[in-house]
């Protein structure tokens, strides 16, 4: 037999075992905590680990019955969403007249739209802080939507400016020559064209707030409390309760989960645009 | 139709709203850290603040805390490169073999990265658990039993591999992304000329997945100095000061010594050090760029 065939043939088989080692090493870790989330207290702690269970909802439905986590859901929900609206109500005209203006300023502001992305977050938490403790918004909605905007317009002004630079000139100039104004060319005539990017925008706005944990924990008691902080519930020194720490990681990851698998396509300009975690 | 005029000036509207916000979220702060910094400024102070000129910075310098965080981070920001970035190349190597399933593949290898790092830190806290985790668990079978993060010889350690599992995909992903923009003509005529597996990699993949490179390594320095969720939820700066970074460092004078007016010193000294990175990294890219 041809040895170099076979060289190549072995070849092929150490990439796929390397890929498969790979995915197994990434994908183990969530596929345990999803066990652990609909396993009983005995068979979550059981040593060595029970891999064949009767899966129960007991965790789920204890953690719903709590009051507070319900309420932490809807506040994260509220944040997110806001973050998102507020992002794209001021980053997309933003993103969309830097694209468009030929001024020697312009790369000054991207170049500090870009520095506030380099910025760490607790150099700004720490005065925003004290200035929050002053105007009464430590645990409120608003102070930690603006906290979460400190990352998520950056975000939306350069991931969209990219989505604008792509769209030919031709097609506003056109637009102009019929007599529309700058506004009505963007809204008729651009938008829709980066319809599927803004929604993807979006959704990365939405998953970085909702996935904050810095701000949530520092500005937040009660009122205003997150569900990314909501874990913290259940972890405590004498006893750390797994299974509702596995079942409330469930549900804080599948919203996450699923908005990113839509995404996809736009994961590495929306990464390089906002990096990965606050 | 518009003269050009009052085209622009719609266009300087339009940004109006955006860069105010910014300011006032972003410029405003830094300000006040600035100020702050210059303060005795304790909320726990009924008197308030008292200024006392450079006395928080000299005190820094001279804290033996502040000297580990610092020492701490950089073994932490080390490990962090010295392992995703040659494993990444690695993995982009191999899955550039592999022409069937790549979009399959790359859907897999993506929830690490999207998983918020809270739990992330809870799922590897539980595999690191000594007597119940797996860790343990799957290395009984070589004998090894031991408490990952509660000894100080193997925290920064066990802390670098969750950060692994949880970034490594960003880092695949971005240089998967710049090696599928490298033609595969490249590949055949250096074959054709005798070349090896290696010197392709060497003298062809290397120098055009450079950009990529650079900016896996900037954002992979940046966003692991501003880590926080692993560290608070997993060790909380332990045991001892092990794991307390300088982010974690500023972090506890804050919020639990209520100390402002130091803790915005470190802050200081943390965009100072950031700024100072970046800046050199930049200049360090478009230098290798140019060449």
């Amino acid at each position: 037999m041809n040895r170099s065939l076979f060289k190549r043939y072995l070849s092929k088989i150490g990439c796929y075992a390397v890929t498969v080692a790979l995915i197994i090493f990434f994908l183990f870790p969530i596929y345990y905590i999803v066990t652990m989330a609909f396993k009983v207290d005995v068979d979550a702690m059981a040593y060595p680990p029970k891999w064949i269970f009767t899966p129960t909802l007991k965790n789920f439905v204890e953690i719903f019955q709590d009051g507070a986590l319900i309420k932490s859901l809807i506040n994260s929900v509220i944040v997110s969403s806001a973050c998102v609206l507020v992002g794209l109500a001021a980053g997309t005209p933003a993103a969309y007249a830097l694209s468009r203006l030929k001024c020697r300023w312009v790369s000054s502001v991207m170049f500090f739209i870009l520095a506030a992305r380099l910025i760490p977050p607790m150099s700004m938490l720490l005065p925003i802080f004290s200035l929050f403790v002053k105007l009464n918004l430590v645990d409120t909605h608003l102070g930690l939507i603006l906290l979460n905007l400190t990352f998520v317009l950056p975000l939306n002004v350069w991931m969209q400016k990219s989505f604008f630079d792509e769209v030919p000139r031709e097609m506003e100039e056109a637009a102009e020559i019929d007599g529309c104004t700058v506004i009505q060319a963007f809204v008729l005539v651009v938008l829709p064209l980066i319809a599927q990017a803004l929604v993807a925008t979006a959704i990365f706005s939405w998953i970085q707030a909702w996935n904050e944990y810095l701000f949530a924990l520092t500005v937040t008691r009660s009122n205003a409390r997150t569900i990314i902080v909501a874990v913290n519930n259940y972890i405590n020194f004498e006893q750390m309760q797994w299974g509702k720490i596995a079942a409330t990681s469930v549900i804080i990851s599948l919203p996450v989960m699923v908005f990113s698998f839509f995404v996809r396509k736009y994961l590495i300009s929306g990464l390089s645009a906002g990096g990965v975690k606050a | 139709m518009q003269s050009k005029i009052a085209q622009k000036r719609t266009l300087i509207l339009m940004l109006v709203p955006c860069l105010v916000i910014l300011c006032v979220i972003i410029i405003i702060p830094l300000i006040n850290l600035f100020v702050y910094s210059f303060y005795d400024y304790k909320l726990s102070n009924p008197n308030g603040m008292e200024f006392i000129g450079w006395k928080n910075y000299s005190k820094v310098i001279k804290d033996k805390e502040f000297l580990n965080s610092l020492i701490v981070t950089g073994k932490y920001v080390f490990g962090v490169l010295i392992t995703q970035i040659p494993m990444g190349l690695l993995f982009v190597e191999v899955l550039s073999h592999i022409k069937k399933g790549s979009g399959l593949i790359k859907s897999l290898i993506m929830p690490p990265m999207v998983v918020p790092g809270v739990v992330a830190a809870v799922i590897w806290r539980l595999m690191y658990h000594p007597s119940t985790g797996l860790i343990n668990y799957f290395l009984g079978v070589f004998g090894i039993e031991h408490a990952w993060l509660a000894d100080p010889k193997t925290t920064l350690a066990s802390l670098i591999v969750v950060d692994f599992w949880q970034n490594t995909p960003f880092v695949i992903l971005m240089m998967l992304a710049g090696r599928s923009a490298i033609s595969d003509d490249l590949y055949e005529a250096g074959k054709i000329d005798g070349a090896n597996g290696w010197q392709l990699f060497r003298h062809i993949t290397l120098p055009l997945l450079r950009g990529s490179l650079m900016i896996c390594i900037l954002f992979r320095i940046i966003d692991s100095l501003k880590g926080f969720a692993h560290i608070s939820l997993m060790t909380a700066g332990g045991p001892g000061n092990v794991s307390t970074t300088i982010n974690y460092y500023a972090y506890r004078m804050a919020f639990t010594y209520t100390d402002i007016g130091y803790s915005s010193t470190l802050g200081v000294f943390m965009l100072l050090m950031t700024t100072l990175l970046a800046v050199v990294l930049l200049k360090i890219f478009n230098k290798g760029a140019s060449n």
